[in-house]
């Protein structure tokens, strides 16, 4: 026992060594099988310091995010029919009843990985639930994954694992958005069968076929098609509509008839 | 002897927190980064016990995971490096001895000395911490690109910072 001791203690170095490995490789891959970063009590310590420091970060881009709201508020104004005008209220669209945004911060991000996540401001207590979307003025910027009770974790676009139902505006033909990590601006766009003829420069939006994300809101256009693989399907390279390394304010959407919807979906799944 | 404890707690804070802060929003060409808090480990005393390397180390990499959202890959990479670094010191020669009170810089143990030390042990730690983060073998070359154009931007950083902050001892 004492030479296992003293062994022990000479070669304390390569020991120390393979436990701190074993103890980090452990944290790795525990949070691997997860899925997601797991939100405990010290990562909510990081993110209280990170939303104390958002402050000054924030200050030095007001002039963009300012530029951002005007350029949503024209946007919005546009949609408006007609002027402003009480008597003529707009009319209702099947978007209005659907959908709610809920207005929140980017108090962390990262876009040089592959498994990239978003950590919002927003949390359980808000009312962000599990496998909401979130969009930015720009465009579509991911899902939500977990939420803690001030703060919610999004899984965005850039994330290998993540996949969003995409429709061509031009032709209405459907698609798989998907990224396969590296260029933090471009995406793919899987899944097109080969009849149907891209342009560059076509617009890829949401498809609307859940209730995740309302249908025709931007994911990307198209940058290149790759035509003639000899498969089935056709691939495009997408550029992302949102620019996920500037991201400031985003809405978590969230629908009143989430639930019903939910309800009738898995009743469809006990049936098969 | 305190004041190195008070200097290198320091420039861990200031460290992580430029990491943390600054460049881990820095993404050249979309996915090349500078991991410029191994700097930390780079500059602890010659002197410093193994286990002791070892631990802050770990330490380091840590408080970088515990920001990012990436349990385990940055302690990994830096406990490999701290644990590389008696075996690079060792194989390493420069013209003067380790002489007790020497420090790991430009100034002391000269450019060349320093350069290639740095390069070395930076690579070390992007090597383990890019293939962790894919964790897995194919893209292989991709992989290896992207740790090698950070491994550059890293040592740039470095080699600036010395020659920015590292005033000569005595």
């Amino acid at each position: 026992m004492r030479q296992l001791f003293a062994f022990i203690l000479r070669h304390h170095f390569i020991f120390l060594f393979l436990f701190l490995e074993l103890l980090s490789f452990g944290m790795l891959l525990n949070n691997r099988y997860q899925g997601a970063a797991v939100m405990n009590a010290t990562e909510n310590i990081a993110s209280v310091i990170r939303q104390g420091t958002f402050g000054i970060r924030k200050y030095f881009s007001l002039r963009r995010i300012n530029e951002q709201l005007v350029r949503e508020n024209a946007e919005l104004r546009k949609r408006l029919v007609g002027p402003l005008d009480r008597s003529q209220e707009p009319v209702a669209t099947a978007n209005d009843t659907l959908f709610r945004y809920l207005p929140a911060r980017v108090i962390s991000a990262t876009v040089g990985k592959r498994k990239n996540y978003l950590l919002l401001d927003r949390g359980r207590r808000d009312g962000v639930k599990a496998d909401m979307g979130v969009i930015s003025p720009d465009g579509v910027v991911g899902t939500v994954i977990r939420v803690s009770e001030r703060f919610s974790l999004v899984m965005p676009l850039l994330h290998v694992d993540n996949r969003t139902n995409a429709r061509i505006l031009r032709n209405d033909h459907l698609g798989n958005v998907e990224w396969k990590g590296g260029d933090y601006r471009k995406g793919r766009l899987k899944n097109i069968p080969v009849h149907v003829m891209l342009e560059n420069g076509d617009t890829v939006v949401t498809s609307g076929h859940s209730l995740i994300f309302p249908p025709g809101i931007p994911i990307g256009m198209v940058e290149e098609y790759h035509t003639g693989s000899g498969r089935p399907f056709n691939e495009a390279t997408l550029i992302f509509s949102v620019d996920f390394n500037s991201l400031h304010y985003v809405y978590v959407i969230t629908s009143p008839v989430r639930n019903e919807f939910r309800a009738l979906e898995a009743l469809q799944k006990n049936d098969e | 002897m305190s004041s190195i404890i008070l200097r290198n707690t320091l420039r861990f804070v200031i460290l992580v927190l430029l990491q943390v802060l600054i460049l881990d929003h820095v993404h050249l060409g979309g996915y090349v980064n500078p991991y410029l808090y191994v700097y930390f480990i780079l500059l602890l005393p010659l002197e410093i016990p193994g286990w002791l390397l070892l631990a802050v180390s770990f330490l380091a990499g840590w408080m970088i995971d515990l920001f990012s959202h990436t349990p385990g890959m940055h302690a990994a990479a830096s406990v490999f490096m701290a644990f590389c670094r008696p075996l690079v010191l060792r194989s390493i020669s420069s013209r003067t001895e380790y002489e007790p009170g020497i420090r790991p810089t430009i100034h002391d143990l000269g450019f060349r000395w320093f350069f290639s030390y740095s390069l070395i042990l930076i690579f070390a730690h992007h090597l383990v911490l890019f293939y962790l983060e894919v964790f897995r073998f194919s893209g292989f070359f991709l992989t290896l690109q992207r740790t090698l154009l950070s491994v550059l931007l890293t040592l740039i950083l470095v080699i600036l910072a010395q020659y920015l902050f590292s005033k000569p001892s005595r």
